[in-house]
């Protein structure tokens, strides 16, 4: 089993962005693109367990950023406590979230997480962050947090708990610190065809309709996975519209001397995982950050990279925030796909 | 299920609506409106020659003249009851103890502005209603309300396509992705990205 | 690929707790925990010896907190295909079965204001779960439970220790009559109303609650009918280029697994969609709950748990 070298002293995802990926961060980046052109689709597959040492092996993945994000989480949740939200009645769910991060840290990287059970008397141990704490499974008085916030401040990605009834699924609990531009505060308490409605293109091809057909149908033990993408400026983790405002003009910043450097495919590999006492659902969306100077070090990325760019669809363009600066970014691609 | 609007759906979210139409399957109808609202009721009624008076109740918020309209209308239909409010917010109060007496085959018809109708609809949601068993119709004005990721909270009465927050000033662009539990449109910075540049602003919504 | 992740366990308890129900428990061979379950779940048995095979779903009940073992409560079927005979005959203390893992067509539904729960005879295992995720939520609920005596009234003692006052017992030799009409007549808005039993049960109140102008999505259902049998007929498989005889008691799932052809499935009994498979020809006689009008209509796929074929000729894209 691979062990995960987890960095120390942290880095930075906002401000002086002291953020690099390790050779070895670039080699097992989830690169999300498998042929030339771009459009939405279902592209659901089975989430099992991968190739030793990528992005897959693992149900929950931990890398060598996990300090450094969950830091980073811990300064958005200060500035703004409601990028984490639950309704009353998914106590349940949020239960559930906390024992299938937690015993899946446990089995899967022993050396940094622990965790022990007497009945409902549980003892956890998460090395990296200093934490020990014992509580009662089920008994939210005996937690720091709500268990879903409790367990999310210590597991990288986003994570949207849901409830499933009236054939589809609710977006009832989420922690949201790293949005690749969406609200969760607005979002909260939508139905899957809601919370979907700004995406372009999609619900004509009946993309949704399919997917959610298919999520409804996800089973224990059987957990599924897609990927989504867009590009940020800057490793900045959080994108979210709360603060389009300190972030938005960095779309203006490309020139075409930084674009290797400033340019970053952003890259979420979501999970489906069904929640056994609840029945309802846990959605992660873990998101991967790569600049293109080092995307670029892997010549058949780069030279798909620049055909995906050059023929996205202006739609697609749109939405993803690209329009402004995607003739430059085209334009340095090229030198790879010559 | 016609859409009446020919505008362009670019949202899902976006609502859209069609004109009430009763429910056969139910057994007790309340009438819920304000202000211009209460034409939608009355042609609810005279095109539902199964609905029975004698079962539906209105709830109506309006000035003075408009309530001497329900009024006459309660008289002629001869209705099982009519409850009259000054304003919305009167008549919002009162609702939630009318529905925690109210049994299973309630159905409601709520037709008025749009901030008025989707707040009703949100305190039937949270007596136990499903979305199957009230029906909404946009009558008067469409102004919006606008939530502002950045400071949280719901501008009012917004009639433009960008309008300063209420809460903060950012100048705001809302888009059509529309949240039921809020009754709220999204809005985002119009200028983000360079602030200052931004489009001439449109009334859209009035 | 059958049932996914099957699991193979050994019987540790068997009880007969009314004249025509026994309570089973059981826990894995390999000593490992099993997963928890959600309030409502049903696990598939699949239960063979040298003579016979039968894959039944069965109601989990008991607390899903105990880890180590699962149980169900099987009603002894007389004109059952013989499933249920087998698990009342022939499994006993050290049996071993396979099971797959839980599933749930029948969740409790977690924004309701209040829950009206009906059972009739053995429907009453799902609600044993259902209870357990009330005393959890301290959620609003009534429970009324039919049986044609006291003694065919299974978990009855427990019931009413733990809930005496929202639990209430009928019994067709004596005493107060479960009257639908009066029970579904004057609930408050937001009640859900559950109901699992006999078929001539779930069937009133289901036509009751459209009566009384229950909207459906506050109308909840789970029946265990087996799936009804039909003229016997073959079934040619285009792609293996095999012909399958599919035998009057038999469903075309179970003949094709008895030919060792794996289908996907999980509850068997054409709710969940599982085992959909495309036809290539054939007018389908579709009994299933799962396809919509027009998928049903085009011919195109079909589900074999459940439904068969009018007529001799079927083709499966197989």
């Amino acid at each position: 089993m691979t062990k995960v070298a987890i960095k120390d002293p942290i880095q930075t995802f906002r401000d002086d962005f002291t953020y690099t990926n390790s050779k070895e961060a670039i080699e097992r980046f989830p690169f999300p693109f498998p042929e030339d052109e771009y459009m939405y689709s279902v592209n659901m597959e089975m989430h099992e367990r991968g190739e030793v040492g990528s992005v897959y092996e693992h149900p929950f993945d931990v890398d060598e950023h996990y300090l450094s994000e969950m830091v980073e989480r811990g300064i958005v949740l200060e500035k703004d406590p409601n990028r984490f939200g639950t309704l009353d009645h998914m106590d349940l769910h949020n239960w559930d979230t906390l024992e299938l991060i937690m015993e899946s840290f446990a089995r899967d990287y022993p050396e940094h997480f622990s965790l022990t059970k007497d009945g409902d008397n549980w003892h956890w141990e998460n090395r990296p962050m200093g934490i020990k704490d014992s509580f009662v499974f089920g008994d939210k008085s005996t937690l720091p947090q709500d268990p879903f916030e409790y367990i999310g401040r210590q597991a990288q990605g986003d994570f949207v708990v849901m409830d499933q009834r009236d054939e589809t699924l609710w977006a009832d609990a989420s922690l949201i610190t790293c949005a690749a531009d969406w609200s969760i505060q607005f979002d909260l308490g939508m139905s899957f065809m809601e919370w979907h409605g700004p995406v372009p293109l999609a619900h004509e091809k009946g993309v949704f309709e399919r997917a959610l057909k298919y999520l409804l149908m996800i089973r224990l033990g059987q957990p599924v996975k897609r990927f989504n993408w867009t590009i940020t400026m800057n490793p900045r983790m959080d994108t979210a519209p709360e603060v389009y405002h300190e972030w938005g003009h960095e779309r203006t910043s490309v020139t075409p001397d930084n674009v290797g450097e400033v340019v970053h495919l952003r890259v979420e590999v979501q999970t489906l995982f069904r929640l056994p006492r609840s029945n309802g659902m846990l959605f992660g969306i873990r998101t991967y950050l790569i600049n293109m100077n080092d995307l670029c070090t892997n010549p058949a990325w780069a030279k798909r990279m620049h055909r995906v760019m050059k023929n996205l669809h202006p739609e697609i363009k749109d939405y993803k925030g690209i329009t402004r600066y995607h003739e430059t970014l085209v334009e340095w691609l090229s030198k790879f796909d010559k | 299920m016609t859409v009446e609007d020919e505008e362009y759906i670019d949202i899902k979210s976006k609502p859209i609506y069609v004109p009430l139409e009763f429910d056969p399957k139910s057994r007790w109808s309340l009438l819920i409106a304000e202000s211009e609202g209460l034409r939608g009721i009355i042609d609810l009624c005279s095109n539902s020659p199964a609905m029975k008076a004698s079962n539906s109740s209105i709830m109506f918020a309006g000035n003075d003249a408009e309530q001497s309209d329900a009024q006459n209308f309660f008289n002629n239909e001869r209705c099982n009851q009519l409850n009259q409010f000054d304003n919305q917010d009167a008549l919002l109060a009162d609702l939630p103890a009318v529905l925690a007496n109210s049994k299973m085959g309630l159905r409601l018809y709520i037709c008025g502005a749009e901030a008025f109708i989707w707040k009703v609809a949100k305190i039937a949601r949270d007596a136990g209603m499903n979305k199957s068993e009230y029906n909404l119709k946009l009558m008067g004005s469409k102004a919006r309300r606008v939530y502002c990721p950045h400071c949280e909270i719901i501008s009012e009465g917004v009639t433009t396509d960008i309008h300063e927050c209420q809460g903060c000033n950012l100048s705001l662009v809302n888009c059509n992705h529309f949240s039921r539990e809020m009754s709220a449109y999204l809005g985002y910075r119009v200028d983000a990205e360079v602030p200052g540049e931004m489009p001439e602003r449109q009334e859209l919504y009035k | 690929m059958t049932a996914p992740f099957s699991n193979r366990v050994k019987i540790t308890s068997v009880e007969q707790i009314t004249p025509l129900i026994k309570h089973f428990k059981f826990e894995r061979i390999d000593g490992e925990p099993f997963l928890p379950y959600s309030s409502g779940s049903h696990v598939v048995v699949s239960m063979k010896n040298d003579d016979e095979s039968h894959k039944n779903p069965y109601s989990l009940v008991g607390s899903s907190n105990n880890y180590m073992q699962y149980q169900i409560a099987v009603r002894l079927e007389d004109n059952g295909r013989g499933g249920s005979k087998f698990m009342h005959t022939q499994v006993e203390i050290g049996t071993e079965l396979e099971i797959g893992n839980p599933y749930n067509l029948f969740p409790v539904y977690k924004i309701a204001r209040k829950h009206l729960l009906i059972a009739g005879g053995v429907g009453i295992t799902p609600f044993m779960t259902y209870i357990d995720e009330m005393d959890m939520t301290k959620g609003n609920f009534e429970l009324h439970y039919a049986t044609r005596d006291k003694s065919h009234a299974a978990f009855a003692e427990e019931l009413l220790e733990r809930h005496p006052k929202s639990v209430k017992l009928y019994h067709d030799d004596q005493g107060p009559k479960l009257d639908i009409n009066a029970l579904l007549n004057d609930q408050p808005l937001g009640t859900h109303v559950y109901v699992c039993g006999p078929k001539g049960m779930v069937d009133a109140v289901l036509k009751v609650a459209n009566e009384l102008c229950w909207p459906e999505t506050s109308i909840h259902s789970e029946e265990f009918k087996a799936p009804e049998t039909g003229k016997p007929f073959t079934v040619r498989l285009h792609k293996s280029q095999r012909n399958i005889e599919v035998t009057e008691k038999e469903t075309l799932l179970e003949a094709l697994e008895k030919a060792d052809i794996e289908i996907p499935y999980s509850c068997r009994g054409g709710a969940c969609g599982f085992c959909k498979t495309v036809v290539v020809e054939g007018d389908i006689d579709h009994r299933d709950y799962f396809l919509t009008d027009e998928e049903k209509e085009s011919g195109k796929c079909m589900m074999p748990c459940i439904s068969r074929v009018n007529g001799d000729n079927l083709v499966l894209d197989l």
